[in-house]
């Protein structure tokens, strides 16, 4: 199972956390959660790693925090999108698709015509 | 355990660290729990769940420190956020607590306001004249050549002899170049009925290029081009604006000027800047040619590196070895000094006097709000005593009292911004024409200098609101809150009544400073120029050289009596000076037979009058004591003195009878300061003089020359042989004009003199007198204004501390009139309370002004500084002042019911 799985990288990482939290608040693992569900575990993250991610957008304020009780009545943080991150979530979107756009098409391309 | 050592602020480091933690403990373990259940409910047991959870989760502690600092770094913006929320918070109150009480607001806004505005205002002044230098390239390296000696503590400042420049040119390794600029003296320009007044300074050729200068039209002569007898000419580009309408047709035109034809050969921009003496800015420029003995300033340019020591001791060492024609002999060193072109300029002292005065004024601005905020934090013992035991922590209302005092600082510093710059303008309004006032017109509206002033000002309030806002706050709260304001604010008072005092004092010595100077240029206005100048015209004629004395005099006589003979000419006589005028002063002692003297002593400058008999009465001029002149008085060597002389020669007994001579004159001449004379070869036995007559001082040249008092001696008989004029061909002619249509034939006859080889010059004496005045005028005008502004300032510190006392001791004086006091006597002890720190002041003040107003001796013309009329007038005006001041307050006190005022606390 471990060799299936990418590293994931930072950046890819806060753009995950702010896609999660773009359908309203959830906590932590709700997000952990949803990444594993949607990308089918492939990306399977170090959930370690998903905490300080979480603490350095809310420092950025991309997102804010706010205690409350979980479904299961226990006392969790919910993290929710402010403007300023619903904005950089559209931008890092734009800049992804681009990105893997540009890249799979190189994959796809002929070879290229040898100099004459 | 902490140590005592630890500073505060890590206790609430460890404080948050803790809360923090526990967050990030909370939040992870909210996670392992949710995902301990979701493991469990897919059949693991606890424990393989647990452990599957934690190798999900990786390096939790890593995690949890990360996610702490990252939580640090959140609760320090959050604090520095609530900073700024607690700042606007004051704000707001402060405003709020201002607003409650306008008046007060209002009167602390005023003092601010006029306070620094008026310093703002001056110290722009004191910027353009002191700090900026001069536009000319590299102006760093350019100086001004003079020599100077020092005489009763006055710096008397002398011109190089002539033809320096050149010499320094051509041999002085330590600088690049020195020209000759200077002069702007007023001389009559054109001839007939078009003839005016300019103001003509002299300049080398090379001035144009040192200055970085380009003509405007016209073109810069080359050196070589100019003989003795080539007269040509720059003129400005606001004259020529003026008189030429800006025509380029003035190019090759010729003027008369100072009775010769000069040409002009270019306009010089408007930027040029000439460092005239104490005279106005120049219309024209002439260019001296290499011989012609033209008497004005060399400006040299240091060669980059060269210090300035190093280049005078160079000049010094080429002047002394020069041979060359100089004219100013005095029998003390004169060493050369090389000043900055500002230095030269002669408003100086007044603007001295003027920092002074600012200096005073914004004292007793600061000491009104210190004052007005002392009082406030009295006045709100109560409430702030209330607060703290609300619980109100001691620096939070000490906070709360700074940021008042500093919005009031800045609201205050805004306002004062806009009066220094609406200050500042008035003043380019109200100062005198260009033409007649020189040091002014460097004078431009600086808005940096107004803004660091504001700034500097506004940091001056918030000092006094710290400490004042300090002060209030430090008295024992409790104690405030249990005995009540009005005895907790004893010590205050007290502190208030000295403010009081020092504020009368400082006003008191401003408004005696300011009287002293109206009274002395009012008199002046009036009466005591000395004479009557109505009409007075001075004509002065240069007659062709190598002419006899006798032929002189004849000519003189002739001049005299055709002018006197014009229609519209009531009188003309012949005189060796005009009164006022430029002439030979004499500096040095005068001894008596039985008091000789040291040469080296001085008793001041005095100017030297050759008159006839008649110059008195024609001048309208009053003996004082003693007689005038008669046939004999020439040759039984009799003078006539001014009364300045007499004080000097024969303090507080009659001079009459007195023989006096100068000491100087044993060895060697006095100094000259009339330009193109050669001084008369030293007597080698001075005859004593019989002093036989006092008359008034006559007003004189201000700044340049102190001069203490005159002396006439008879004009020698017509036709001898007589020093007077010293050998000059030269003759004057005195004249009263009538009607004014006469002064255009006056004018005429004079530039008819011209074919014969010789010109004349005509200049209104008033007016002549008036452009020395101008400067005197003008800084009295501002004293006055500033001395209103500080009596505006005293009164209402006087309102201030007088109403404040009022309002603290209404329970006192409800008692006072339950136990039978009247009206009457409640209002005698408001009042009395009030005149008493009043008087206080005054005296102090009169003190300080006693001695203050030795700085503007030299301008008081006549008027003694212990003028009993300006300290009577000063005193008077402030008692009344301080009267009209407790009025308000009496008002309050009279109208106090005493069974509410005995129930109040």
């Amino acid at each position: 199972m471990a060799d299936t799985n990418v590293e994931v990288l930072r950046g890819t990482l806060d753009l995950l956390i702010l896609q999660a939290l773009s359908w309203g608040p959830v906590h932590g693992y709700a997000i952990a959660r949803w990444i594993e569900d949607a990308t089918n575990d492939v990306l399977r993250i170090e959930e370690g790693t998903l905490y300080p991610a979480l603490h350095r957008l809310e420092t950025k304020e991309w997102i804010a925090a706010e205690w409350g009780v979980s479904e299961k009545n226990r006392r969790a943080k919910f993290y929710r999108l402010t403007p300023k991150g619903r904005a950089q979530l559209r931008a890092e979107t734009m800049a992804w698709t681009r990105y893997a756009g540009a890249v799979f098409a190189a994959l796809q391309a002929p070879p290229s015509p040898k100099p004459a | 355990m902490r140590t005592p050592s630890t500073p505060s602020w890590r206790r609430y480091l460890t404080f948050w660290r803790g809360d923090i933690a526990r967050d990030v403990n909370d939040e992870l373990r909210f996670h392992t729990e949710m995902r301990v259940d979701e493991f469990m409910a897919r059949g693991m047991t606890e424990a393989e769940a647990r452990r599957a959870v934690a190798e999900r989760l990786g390096d939790v502690d890593a995690a949890k420190a990360e996610c702490i600092d990252w939580g640090l770094v959140r609760e320090t913006h959050a604090r520095r956020a609530s900073v700024i929320d607690g700042l606007l918070s004051d704000v707001r109150y402060a405003l709020r607590a201002l607003a409650r009480t306008p008046g007060w607001t209002a009167i602390a806004l005023l003092t601010i306001a006029l306070g620094v505005g008026a310093t703002t205002t001056v110290f722009s002044v004191a910027d353009s004249l002191i700090v900026r230098t001069f536009p000319y390239p590299n102006a760093s390296r350019v100086f001004i050549a003079q020599r100077q000696f020092t005489i009763n503590g006055d710096v008397v400042a002398v011109s190089l002899p002539f033809g320096m420049s050149t010499v320094w040119r051509e041999k002085a390794r330590t600088i690049e170049d020195a020209v000759l600029a200077g002069g702007g003296f007023p001389e009559l320009f054109g001839s007939g009925a078009d003839t005016l007044t300019a103001n003509v300074s002299f300049v080398e050729p090379g001035f144009i290029a040192f200055a970085g200068a380009h003509l405007v039209i016209g073109r810069v002569p080359k050196q070589d081009e100019l003989t003795p007898s080539t007269h040509l000419m720059f003129i400005t580009e606001q004259f020529w604006r003026r008189q030429y309408a800006a025509s380029p047709d003035v190019i090759g035109k010729t003027v008369k000027v100072r009775g010769d034809d000069w040409t002009i050969v270019g306009v010089v921009p408007a930027s040029l800047t000439v460092p005239n003496f104490r005279a106005p800015r120049s219309d024209v420029l002439a260019i001296a040619a290499p011989d012609q003995q033209v008497n004005s300033a060399v400006l040299v340019r240091l060669k980059p590196g060269v210090s300035r020591e190093a280049a005078t001791a160079e000049l010094e060492a080429i002047m002394q070895h020069a041979d060359l024609q100089d004219v100013r002999a005095v029998p003390m060193p004169m060493p050369l000094r090389l000043k900055k072109p500002e230095d030269w300029l002669a408003i100086r002292r007044p603007l001295v006097m003027l920092t002074g005065a600012v200096a005073l004024l914004l004292l007793v601005a600061c000491t009104n709000v210190a004052h007005l905020l002392l009082a406030r934090g009295a006045a709100r013992q109560r409430e702030l005593a209330v607060r703290h035991a609300l619980g109100a922590g001691r620096s939070r209302l000490i906070r709360q009292l700074v940021t008042e005092s500093v919005v009031l600082a800045i609201i205050g510093g805004a306002l004062a911004a806009i009066v220094g710059w609406a200050g500042l303008h008035l003043l380019m309004a109200l100062k005198p024409d260009d033409r007649e006032f020189n040091a002014l017109t460097y004078v431009s509206t600086n808005h940096a200098v107004l803004s660091i002033a504001s700034a500097l000002a506004i940091l001056a309030g918030v000092a006094i609101g710290v400490i004042a806002a300090l002060r209030s706050a430090h008295r024992d709260v409790a104690v405030a809150l249990r005995i009540g304001a009005a005895s907790s604010a004893h010590t205050a008072r007290r502190l208030r009544s000295l403010l009081v005092v020092g504020e009368v004092a400082l006003s008191a010595m401003l408004l005696v400073g300011a009287l002293l100077l109206v009274h002395a240029l009012f008199s002046l206005e009036h009466e005591s120029l000395g004479f009557d100048a109505r009409g007075l015209y001075g004509i002065e004629m240069r007659l062709p050289r190598g002419m006899a004395p006798a032929a002189r005099d004849a000519f003189a006589a002739e001049a005299r009596d055709r002018i006197a003979a014009m229609p519209g000419v009531s009188d003309a006589i012949v005189s060796g000076r005009v009164p006022g005028g430029r002439g030979f002063t004499f500096i040095g002692a005068w001894e008596t037979p039985d008091h000789p003297r040291d040469t080296r002593e001085s008793d001041g400058g005095f100017d030297d009058y050759a008159v006839t008999a008649r110059y008195f009465s024609m001048l309208h001029m009053r003996l004082l004591a003693g007689r005038t002149f008669d046939e004999g008085s020439y040759e039984r060597n009799e003078i006539i003195v001014s009364q300045s002389f007499a004080n000097v020669v024969s303090p507080g007994r009659s001079p009459l009878g007195l023989r006096v001579r100068n000491a100087t004159a044993r060895t060697r001449s006095g100094i000259h300061v009339i330009p193109g004379q050669k001084p008369a070869p030293p007597a080698p036995d001075e005859p004593w003089k019989t002093i036989i007559g006092v008359v008034p001082d006559v007003v004189t040249s201000f700044g340049q020359h102190p001069v203490t008092g005159m002396f006439y001696h008879p004009l020698a008989p017509q036709g001898s042989t007589s020093p007077a004029g010293f050998g000059l061909p030269r003759a004057t002619v005195i004249v009263r004009i009538a009607h004014p249509s006469a002064l255009g034939r006056v004018s005429a006859f004079a530039s008819a003199l011209a074919p014969n080889g010789g010109s004349a010059t005509v200049t209104n004496v008033r007016e002549t007198i008036d452009a020395t005045l101008a400067e005197p005028m003008f800084v009295m005008r501002l004293l006055v204004a500033f001395a209103a502004l500080g009596v505006v300032l005293a009164a209402i510190g006087l309102f201030g501390v007088i109403s404040y006392s009022v309002s603290q001791r209404t329970r006192e004086i409800g008692v006072r009139m339950t136990l039978g006091a009247t009206r009457g006597s409640i209002a005698r002890l408001v009042v009395g309370d009030g005149v008493r720190l009043a008087l206080a002041g005054i005296v102090l003040g009169l003190g300080g002004a006693l001695v203050a107003t030795r700085l503007i001796a030299s301008v008081l013309f006549g008027v003694s500084r212990f003028d009993p009329f300006s300290l009577g007038a000063g005193a008077a005006l402030l008692l009344a002042v301080a009267v009209i001041a407790c009025v308000a307050p009496m008002l309050r006190a009279t109208a106090i019911d005493p069974a509410i005022a005995v129930r109040a606390e």
